[in-house]
């Protein structure tokens, strides 16, 4: 250790010095960040393939947005979203419940409303086959 | 010539070493998101490393050829280049527009590898079954109607191909008729993956309705998908990396799907009996084009376990049987990422 703070001592200067500190300092917090980051804050509500909101999940709300059929409704709780409410037939939307993680996503597709989870987490995948 | 300073060499290399460290730890490259309802579906185009501008693009390109395949091959308007051909195709031989013209073999070509589990001319039965679009019927058809169906050849091998200075196809059973929803949404990711390509995309993930294609790779690691759990919609069961321009398509008997007496009936028809395949809860194939990832789903599904042998040794496919079994060639058992705690790896 100490024949290595001699060898960095003799190879640089004190200008060197200071550039490397800030630069490993600011790679710590750049790693913290990325790694503290928590799944999923957000929804995107899509409405005939154009984003039109966006949810912060960690805020519980009822919101109601205009779709190809009539209103539809979404409700925002324990960080998650779901249909509550929809014009269609079928009702798949709605029995397709909570959507939590990142990149979880449901549809309505006759009523053209998609609300999709998103975040800066790095998940294990990228999208689900089903 | 006098050595230079050690200070002088080595200040630089050392803060070199830390910007590269530094670049190490970026996040990965923001992904660029365009999504459209089209195909009876959600299809979501995911992007990296492509300008905004040139993914919309690209990405509307791809959606308006998925929007013509829908117009063309959907069975409910009555003025689709399907519509029209069943009209004709059992009277007569009927030269293939559009869409069915390259089509139309692949789909062929798979029916007779399947042995027929894969049937892309079950439209007649669908339509009495009532699962051509929403809302779907509380109850099963009376058995005496599928049965008139079978009869006129519905489940029987109808499809007939020849060329001439035209490729034309005939029906050769009055029960037939063409359907290709077993196939149409494969085609139309091996279509929009060349679409991306052509249009400056290199590195994107196409998934419509939860049939996916890659293109390229997602930065520095494969695009990864998770296969969800059949009797768990939250739950993924394993995970894959999928290979550049790989396609992954499953099959399931949760999709389209209506309860009678406490029974589930769903809208993969097997063409011996008619109704709802009962062998598997769930059929997914990986490989190199979605038109035939697509229809082998289809045909693993209504065969079961006893398909994988039909699908062959390297092309992977794995099968979620009636108990909830879980079944593999060793093609798959290689590429999955087995995560299931329910369900045993195969």
């Amino acid at each position: 250790m100490t024949a290595f703070l001699t060898f960095l001592r003799e190879a640089t200067t004190p200008a060197d010095r200071v550039a490397l500190v800030a630069a490993w300092a600011g790679m710590v917090v750049l790693a913290a960040t990325a790694w503290s980051a928590p799944a999923g804050q957000e929804a995107v509500v899509i409405v005939g393939g154009e984003e039109v909101r966006r949810l912060n999940l960690a805020n519980e709300q009822r919101i109601t947005v205009d779709g190809h059929l009539g209103p539809t409704e979404l409700r925002v709780r324990d960080g998650g979203v779901r249909f509550t409410h929809a014009p269609c037939s079928s009702k798949r939307c709605v029995r397709s419940g909570w959507q939590h993680r990142q990149g979880a996503s449901a549809a309505c597709v006759p009523n053209e409303v998609m609300v999709r989870v998103v975040g800066n987490h790095s998940e294990d995948w990228d999208a689900v086959n089903y | 010539m006098s050595r230079p300073e050690p200070r002088r060499a080595w200040g630089p290399f050392l803060f070199g070493l830390a910007g590269i460290v530094l670049a190490g730890c970026q996040s990965d490259p923001e992904p660029r998101h365009e999504q459209a309802f089209v195909m009876g579906t959600m299809v979501e185009i995911t992007g990296i490393g492509v300008s905004e501008a040139t993914f919309r693009e690209a990405a509307g390109a791809a959606f308006r050829d998925m929007r013509a395949i829908h117009d063309a091959l959907t069975p409910v308007a009555s003025d689709s280049a399907m519509a029209a051909f069943n009209r004709r195709a059992t009277a007569d031989w009927t030269p293939l527009e559009g869409p069915l013209r390259p089509l139309l073999p692949r789909a062929l070509s798979v029916q007779r590898a399947s042995g027929n589990a894969f049937n892309p001319h079950l439209g007649r039965l669908v339509g009495l079954w009532g699962f051509r679009e929403p809302p779907f019927p509380g109850q099963p058809p009376e058995q005496s109607a599928i049965d008139g169906l079978l009869g006129a050849g519905a489940g029987d091998w109808a499809l007939a191909l020849r060329r001439g200075k035209r490729l034309e196809a005939r029906l050769t059973q009055p029960g037939a008729a063409l359907d290709l929803g077993g196939i149409a949404k494969g085609f139309a990711l091996d279509r929009a993956t060349r679409i991306l390509r052509e249009r400056g995309v290199s590195d994107a993930l196409i998934n419509a309705g939860g049939d996916l294609r890659a293109l390229g790779r997602r930065g520095d690691r494969p695009w990864r998908v998770g296969i969800r759990n059949p009797r768990d919609r939250d739950a993924v069961m394993a995970v894959v990396a999928l290979e550049p321009g790989e396609a992954i398509v499953t099959s399931g008997d949760y999709e389209r799907t209506f309860q009678h007496d406490g029974r589930r009936y769903h809208h993969l028809l097997d063409p011996a009996t008619g109704r709802p395949a009962r062998a598997a809860q769930q059929a997914t194939v990986l490989g190199p084009r979605g038109t035939e990832a697509d229809a082998w789903s289809t045909a693993l599904f209504v065969a079961g376990k006893r398909g994988l042998d039909l699908l062959g040794p390297t092309q992977p496919g794995l099968v979620i049987d009636d108990t909830g079994r879980a079944h593999a060639n060793a093609a798959m058992r290689r590429r999955l990422d087995w995560q299931s705690q329910e369900i045993p790896a195969p």
